[in-house]
């Protein structure tokens, strides 16, 4: 799947310590969310998204500290 | 008439404590989305001292970014959702005794504990001191059990009072196992327990903020049901 921000594919990013997490647009969510609820991924969405400069909102998918990020990795790249 | 006023008092000050905690979990995490955000659209920027000497950069702050969120921020606010859970329970109880000083009737203290003490109020507020030192060491249950045993408050409900036992065992397993759950987290959470033994705790986001109303909804219907009693 693209990121339609940078136009490369989206990436679930890790950091030490914290659960890995997917930023994305906003209006790309309503794609991603149905992929990782039909995986049964643990997931949750910030309640809020930020827009820059009036650009379109960013927001981020959290994922579980007990989830494995290359798993949902292939997820993503199997969407079009 | 001064117990209901103090009471009245400590409930506005826990709630305001509670809002406070939420309104600092929700700027701090737009702050650091933000600037996530900048950096992922390769904005740049240097943290320098005095020397002009980089400390920190876009890269570094950004690597930090995601723990201080999802761990660092989440179980240090909903520490302090605790903790002023406490402040009220504890202050409650403690409220309590000093208006009806007769519960205490059967303890007994030595000459030596009262020896320095100038008067009876004094010799009342001793007893009601070494009660609640006791007191905040137990669970969450015994914790409303205690309370409603002398003060017949009816609240707050058993489904309540298993959600604070569930959020009281994820702060201690933060705080005393570094979020890995055990049996001491599955003992302490009950029916409610969200995670399996080995697994390491989750803090969502509704989850926390579930949390906070539910706290906040335990303070005002006991702040409620005790301002009855104390102004029938």
């Amino acid at each position: 799947m693209i990121d339609t921000r940078t136009r490369r594919p989206l990436r679930v990013q890790t950091s030490a310590g914290a659960g890995a997490f997917i930023m994305l647009r906003l209006d790309q969510v309503a794609r991603v969310s149905p992929l990782l609820d039909a995986n049964e991924v643990k997931y949750w969405i910030d309640d809020e998204a930020i827009s820059i400069d009036g650009r379109p909102a960013v927001t981020v998918i959290n994922l579980s500290r007990n989830q494995d990020p290359e798993f949902v990795q292939r997820l993503l790249d199997s969407l079009d | 008439m001064a117990a209901a006023d103090d009471l009245r008092d400590l409930s506005d000050r826990v709630q305001a404590d509670l809002d406070s905690a939420a309104e600092f979990y929700l700027n701090t995490r737009r702050a650091w989305r933000l600037i996530q955000q900048l950096v992922a659209e390769g904005r740049q920027f240097a943290i320098v001292n005095g020397a002009a000497e980089t400390l920190a950069d876009q890269q570094t702050v950004d690597g930090l970014a995601e723990r201080y969120v999802t761990m660092d921020l989440r179980s240090t606010v909903l520490e302090r959702f605790v903790s002023s859970l406490e402040d009220f329970v504890l202050n409650l109880f403690r409220l309590w005794l000093l208006e009806f000083p007769g519960i205490l009737s059967a303890r007994t203290l030595t000459l030596r504990d009262v020896l320095d003490l100038d008067d009876k109020d004094a010799i009342i507020a001793r007893f009601v001191d070494n009660e609640v030192r006791g007191f905040g060491y137990k669970r969450p249950d015994d914790w409303f059990q205690e309370i409603n045993k002398h003060a017949r408050l009816g609240c707050p409900s058993e489904d309540e009072v298993q959600v604070v036992c569930e959020i009281k065992a994820t702060r201690d397993i933060l705080t005393h196992n570094r979020g890995v759950v055990n049996h001491v987290y599955r003992l302490k959470a009950g029916d409610r327990a969200r995670f399996n033994e080995g697994e390491i705790i989750d803090i969502p986001d509704d989850y926390l903020l579930q949390s906070l109303t539910s706290i906040k909804t335990i303070v005002q219907t006991m702040t409620n049901a005790a301002m009855a009693k104390l102004r029938p």
